[in-house]
């Protein structure tokens, strides 16, 4: 795999050898994921039937949706069917969309704490985060111009700086860990002590 | 490619060595050493400890920052050693099916050694919320166990998306003593901001490592470091040459 990513080599059909491990690769993935879905009912399956206080009238929702899920999805096993279509359009990205909204409050909350000034460090942030801001909203460069040239200057030089060092390490990170498990010296993952 | 090979001839070389004996000395990580006292607390509060190794899988659009995925593995190595050791309940959630036999066999192997394998069954669990459209069905089911478990200690370490603020906040909420890490650049304010104790960037990939003390994992520790100066030499070495009039860039097609 790591080959076919630097090598162009059609003559021993290299390519055809990486797209073969890629899709046995996303055909065990997709195994896996039943395996994912019997984990999860068996698992609420045993809230059902022990009656968990607070849990079980939920379990039995998420179990009933799954097997309508999979129950519409089958109905249209050559093209989508409509209802498929319906659940997948309306309730769910609806549902999604919400969940993903929660976010807004949840930042707003984080960054109260974030930005009580207790230190030296937390006043830097402070000033850094009201530059920042104050470049993004159009109130910013109304208030005084200064605020989007100091605001772009933060962004472009200590962070763009402070981002390429952070990515450089991390990549060397994943090649050492990446190598750490090819040779099988990575003990604490795939159960190996 | 060379840098690649490069990359891994350095690794195994201070792997090799530190094989021999010759180990060095490393930092400590506050996140990594907090981990011990955070499943402690949960412990004596008779509460679980959550831990998840992010919403990365192994395949598909998401596989290239598969990596940090199994910094989360190692380190749940550890970190399933201390709720062995504590006899605290552990809730791991996962977001990709094929994570669940390797986490089941991390824990396992945690457990076995620390000769309480009879406890899996019943004191750890692994919990699948998969992801839909985005993250956000697996992202309200761990808002949900949250409030039903309300866990003492919450531990994420691994590749997240908006789902990691969310978590983080409700872990909060709920008084857990939280640790996080990723290499998620977008994240990384967040996890900041929110939790306890953060394990910035490559932090993650040598947690792991450290937690555990084999000298060979140490090693490539090492070896990561020689690796960062070699290329900030290059860096330095490319500025200063492209400064002095010579259009290096050209060479690399930049």
């Amino acid at each position: 795999m790591i080959a076919g990513y630097f090598v162009r080599a059609p003559e021993i059909f290299l390519e055809d050898i990486v797209r073969d491990l890629s899709l046995l690769a996303s055909t065990l993935a997709g195994y896996a994921t039943i395996l994912g879905i019997l984990t999860l009912s068996l698992v609420h399956v045993d809230h059902i039937s022990k009656r968990r206080e607070g849990q079980w009238i939920y379990s039995v929702i998420l179990l009933a949706l799954t097997m309508v899920m999979i129950g519409v999805g089958l109905i249209g096993i050559i093209g989508t069917h409509p209802y498929f279509t319906w659940f997948y359009a309306f309730p769910l990205t609806a549902l999604d969309s919400t969940t993903y909204s929660i976010l807004a409050f949840y930042i707003a909350s984080a960054a109260f704490r974030a930005f009580r000034i207790r230190s030296g460090e937390a006043l830097v942030l402070g000033i850094t985060g009201i530059f920042v801001m104050l470049m993004n909203a159009p109130i910013g460069a109304a208030i005084w111009p200064g605020f989007p040239v100091i605001g772009k200057w933060i962004m472009d030089v200590p962070n763009a700086s402070a981002f390429r060092g952070f990515i450089i390490g991390s990549s060397v990170g994943a090649i050492a860990i990446g190598l750490r498990v090819l040779i099988g010296r990575e003990r604490g993952v795939l159960g190996r002590s | 490619m060379f840098f690649l090979l490069l990359s891994f001839a350095i690794f195994y070389f201070f792997m090799s060595r530190a094989m021999r004996g010759r180990v060095s000395k490393m930092r400590s990580l506050a996140g990594l050493q907090a981990m011990p006292e955070s499943v402690g607390k949960a412990a004596e509060t008779n509460r679980p400890v959550h831990f998840t190794p992010g919403t990365v899988g192994f395949t598909g659009g998401v596989a290239g920052y598969a990596a940090q995925t199994f910094a989360g593995l190692s380190v749940l190595s550890y970190v399933s050693k201390l709720t062995a050791k504590y006899k605290v309940p552990l809730y791991v959630t996962v977001a990709y099916g094929e994570l669940i036999p390797v986490v089941e066999a991390t824990i396992r192997e945690s457990y076995t050694s620390e000769g309480r394998v009879d406890a899996v069954s019943s004191e750890t669990h692994v919990l699948f919320y998969p992801i839909a459209l985005s993250n956000a069905p697996y992202a309200s089911g761990v808002l949900g166990l949250f409030e039903r478990i309300r866990p003492a200690s919450n531990i994420m370490i691994g590749g997240f998306y908006f789902e990691a603020l969310a978590i983080a906040e409700q872990g909060f909420v709920q008084g857990a003593i939280q640790i996080a890490g990723t290499a998620m650049t977008h994240q990384i304010p967040f996890f900041v901001a929110a939790c306890d104790y953060a394990l910035i960037g490559e932090e993650i990939f040598v947690a792991g490592a450290i937690a555990s003390q084999d000298v060979t994992l140490l090693g490539s520790i090492t070896g990561q470091d020689v690796l960062k100066a070699i290329i900030l030499a290059l860096l330095v070495l490319g500025f200063t040459i492209q400064n002095l009039g010579v259009d290096i860039l050209s060479i690399f097609k930049l």
